[in-house]
């Protein structure tokens, strides 16, 4: 069974907004998983500055020796990405299944379903959506 | 003897796949961040000057290193965040794929940093690394005219270089 170790949402300017872990060893404490978060951000807007042709929306996926991470960036600017085993395939179906359920339960069309979602700082206090 | 694999460097290059000049670009630093060497096959969009563009590379790499070391889910210990590591330290990671464009990466025990850039469907580049690495060690390093850690200048090594890169799938 392909296994995934965690998940992150950040949003549009790089706060960390969910993050679950699904047994990762040694679990990150709270501070670490904020700093990932936002050096997340950073390097994926770094990397567009670099591509050698135009038109670059970022790391879509990032091979380390022991795990993966996919990541996928919605039209808003808010990213999802899941660490994984290396090799784990279908990646790209989840996270957009994860991206609908995240509009679905968190936003409306046209309004925010939960308004403190967009304040600074402000994460998740409803449960997993 | 030589630190990755078989003591020829040329019997069978890996790789020798179909199409070829997949290739955008090539740095290779060393472990102060100057970069050695730096080669450009097909890039149309420049950014930032050489310099800035070389500054940002490794910086990238550095922090990757640093979120990868710490993100490794498979490790219990695994430090602070952004703590320097020794080249084979912690968790690394070998390449990184965008819509534009593959980057793939590599270190030597010495913190020599290989950095290959292609078109992003590429395969697996890790052996081809370890054999530019090669080419590196007997065209510039075994080069009595080479100051280490000063900007490769050689000839041989940019023609040899540049064939196999072109070579590439």
């Amino acid at each position: 069974m392909a296994a995934i170790y965690s998940l992150y949402i950040i949003n549009k300017s790089g706060g960390l907004i969910f993050y679950k872990d699904y047994g990762s060893a040694g679990r990150m404490d709270t501070n670490d998983s904020l700093r990932l978060a936002s050096l997340w951000h950073s390097m994926h807007a770094i990397s567009q500055q670099l591509s050698p042709v135009s038109g670059c929306s970022g790391i879509e996926l990032l091979e380390a020796d022991t795990f993966d991470l996919h990541c996928f960036q919605s039209l808003t600017g808010t990213k999802f990405f899941v660490v994984s085993e290396p090799g784990t395939q279908h990646m790209d179906g989840l996270l957009k299944h994860i991206y609908e359920l995240f509009e679905g339960s968190c936003c409306l069309v046209g309004a925010m379903k939960f308004p403190l979602e967009s304040v600074p700082g402000y994460g998740f206090t409803r449960g997993s959506p | 003897m030589q630190f990755f694999g078989g003591s020829e460097i040329s019997p069978s290059p890996p790789l020798p796949t179909a199409s070829g000049n997949n290739g955008h670009m090539m740095y290779v630093f060393n472990r102060n961040g100057i970069c050695l060497l730096y080669r450009e096959w097909n890039r149309p969009l420049h950014t930032l000057n050489a310099q800035q563009d070389h500054k940002l590379m490794f910086g990238l790499l550095f922090s990757l290193k640093s979120l990868t070391a710490k993100m490794d889910p498979t490790s219990v210990d695994k430090g602070n965040l952004g703590v320097p590591q020794l080249p084979g330290q912690g968790c690394s990671f070998h390449s990184f794929r965008t819509n534009t464009y593959k980057l793939s990466f590599m270190e030597s025990p010495s913190g020599i940093k290989i950095i290959l850039v292609t078109h992003p469907r590429t395969g697996d580049l890790r052996e081809s690394l370890k054999y530019i690495y090669n080419l590196y060690v007997e065209y510039v390093v075994k080069n009595p005219l080479y100051t280490p850690g000063t900007p490769i200048k050689c000839e041989l090594f940019d023609s040899t270089l540049d064939q196999y890169v072109r070579g590439l799938g």
